[in-house]
């Protein structure tokens, strides 16, 4: 496949040449400033990356008309869609804003790992810190790959659209679990219909972006695929890095579809469930059968859980899941604004929630009281 | 032989109907519970074995109520803070489909189908928790001699009341499945406040109500059908009775 065009659009002249001659190994780079786009760049682009910051923009000071005055990148990218969708029938493009000061565009909302969130609410496919050069370059390869990989036409027939939903998250056809992980995804609700046939396949990638990814649904992280077979998240990823033994047990069940890799590895549910049934000889929450697959399967380097129940918490501040794994009967569900209903559960401990009255408010009413009862 | 038939589909409904359902009656350590049953049924569905297999919620992580203050009375005047565990075990068979290619979206009962509760006086003082009472509810097989859904006290000690070797009486039950029996215990303990938490859950209840109105009707319609044909004592003819296979599997 040819590589995938990046627009990307800088008020920064040397800055934008750094950063291109920085991408230009993931993608064939286009490089302006905002008044040298044109309509044929932007067309050939699969990713248009704005700088949120644009100050030194003579052209935009000389004009009188505050409607010509995009005051930053996000006012650019919206311009830009909003002239694409006019003047170009392939909506296949993504958007996203480049910055060094994501706090800035949060808008209030905690910024740490919470890109996905701020591009939803901006109306953008993603967010790029600038502080993570090796990291963007991955991520907007692995985007543009994305959007190029997107049907040219969305199939307009329901079982035409499963397929294509089915080939785009490369379930693994011949695995006994593929049916199963096709209903788990279906279950989270893919825009694979009228949305996707409008947006040429746009919503679909963004609900994995913005509302599927970022969340255990389907498809789980390392920390979600730790608490399962009850051992420590980073024990997960520092045996896994060096264990061939490990990465090739646990491969049937990695994610290679589209967007993967773009925050970490994935997992999918039903494939890690599957093998957990196989190793464990159909008692698959049985700990001592567990810990004995993990030991040999796996590798006795992991790090058991000593939690009779371990769930996975999440930061109380961003209510990104972290490392912290937590005992069940000592947590509470939470409901932030922005997690999926039909994700799993978001936790967190007891006594965080008990003296916190924000995420007290979040806590979901059959665990009210005892967050009640603690404080 | 009656080898009891169910959907797949249907059971899984009722779990994921139930684990909202339930809400705050499920004790924090049993959270998990109700997910890990309906995992385990949908592994013996993609399992490829078209044998026996144990499904059940596990005596190793059983599902627990939280403590009900006096509530089995009305007006919660129970003397005991209680609360109730319950396992099961059911031995079931997932139903092949003529064509391989199709997955099974059958399962049938095949031995074993038992539901044990436990209720527990809650610890006090130190004092560990004791158990007050004890029964199973039971799906009977081909061979039971009482009536096919029954219920049993006791039975599992070798010493009296209701010792091992005294595995009468069987009560007439009317629930099967682990959930309805889960929701069974939960009203008992709980009165007054079940039934006004099942009243103001209309979303999760839409999913629950027509699951059991369906299953309860089937088994009642075809009890009274069995008594109404009943040329000897309609009592015996019920208890002797069994069940079509697709009893349940009527939509």
């Amino acid at each position: 496949m040819a590589k995938p065009v990046v627009l990307m659009i800088d008020d920064d002249a040397a800055s934008l040449d750094r950063q291109a001659e920085v991408l230009q190994g993931a993608a064939k780079v286009t490089a302006r400033t905002p008044d040298e786009v044109t309509l044929a760049d932007a067309r050939k682009a699969s990713v248009i990356l704005v700088d949120y910051r644009i100050a030194h923009w003579p052209e935009r000071s000389a004009v009188g008309s505050i409607c010509l005055k995009p005051a930053d990148g996000v006012a650019v990218a919206a311009v830009l869609r909003s002239y694409l969708e006019e003047h170009v029938a392939d909506k296949r493009r993504a958007f996203a804003i480049h910055s060094g000061v994501l706090h800035e565009l949060a808008g209030g909302l905690p910024s740490k790992a919470r890109e996905h969130a701020i591009a939803r609410m901006l109306n953008l496919e993603w967010v790029f810190p600038k502080n993570e050069p090796t990291r963007l370059v991955e991520q907007v390869a692995i985007l543009a790959n994305s959007v190029a990989l997107l049907p040219r036409r969305w199939p307009g027939t329901p079982e035409k659209a499963s397929t294509t939903l089915a080939k785009l998250l490369a379930v693994p056809k011949r695995s006994k679990w593929a049916p199963r992980a096709i209903a788990d995804a279906e279950s989270c609700h893919p825009p694979i219909h009228a949305a996707a046939t409008a947006t040429h396949g746009m919503a679909f990638l963004r609900w994995l972006l913005h509302q599927t990814i970022p969340y255990p649904c389907f498809l789980w992280d390392d920390r979600y695929v730790a608490a399962r077979l009850r051992i420590s998240p980073s024990s997960f990823r520092e045996v896994l890095e060096k264990s061939v033994r490990m990465r090739r047990a646990l491969a049937p069940a990695s994610y290679k579809g589209i967007l993967s890799g773009f925050t970490g590895a994935r997992w999918w549910r039903a494939g890690i469930e599957h093998l957990i049934w196989q190793w464990t000889d159909g008692r698959p929450f049985d700990p001592q059968l567990i810990s004995n697959a993990v030991t040999e399967r796996l590798s006795p380097e992991l790090q058991p859980s000593v939690l009779l129940q371990p769930v996975v918490s999440v930061s109380a501040d961003s209510f990104v899941p972290t490392d912290a794994l937590i005992e069940a009967s000592d947590a509470v569900q939470i409901q932030p604004d922005d997690w999926p209903t039909y994700a799993e559960q978001a936790w967190i401990s007891v006594s965080v929630a008990s003296d916190d009255a924000s995420l007290k408010a979040l806590v979901v009413p059959q665990d009210r009281d005892r967050v009640e009862k603690k404080a | 032989m009656s080898q009891l038939e169910f959907r797949f589909q249907d059971v899984w409904n009722e779990i994921d109907a139930l684990d909202k359902l339930v809400g705050a009656f499920c004790d924090p350590r049993s959270r998990a519970v109700l997910s890990q049953l309906k995992t385990e049924l949908v592994g013996i569905r993609d399992s490829g074995s078209d044998s026996d297999q144990e499904w059940g919620i596990r005596q190793s992580n059983p599902f627990y109520t939280t403590v009900s203050h006096g509530g089995y009375q009305a007006g919660d005047q129970g003397e005991h803070n209680v609360f109730a565990e319950m396992t099961s075990t059911w031995t079931i068979r997932r139903i092949r489909e003529p064509k391989k290619s199709i997955r099974p979206e059958r399962f049938a009962l095949t031995g074993n189908a038992s539901t044990r509760v436990r209720v527990h006086q809650q610890a006090v003082d130190g004092r560990p928790a004791t158990e007050l009472a004890m029964w199973r509810m039971e799906v009977g097989d081909t061979a039971s001699p009482g009536c096919h859904f029954h219920v049993q006290v006791l039975g599992e000690r070798d010493n009296g009341p209701f010792p091992h070797s005294l595995d009468v009486p069987r009560l007439p039950g009317l629930l099967a499945t682990p959930p309805a029996i889960v929701e069974f215990v939960v009203s008992e303990l709980f009165q007054d406040s079940w039934i006004k938490h099942v009243a103001g859950q209309r979303a999760e209840l839409n999913r629950w109500m027509p699951i059991q109105r369906r299953r309860l009707g089937a088994l009642l319609q075809w009890q009274l059908d069995v008594v109404r044909n009943a040329s000897g004592s309609p009592w015996a003819i019920l208890k002797k009775a069994k069940p079509e296979p697709d009893l349940f599997l009527a939509q």
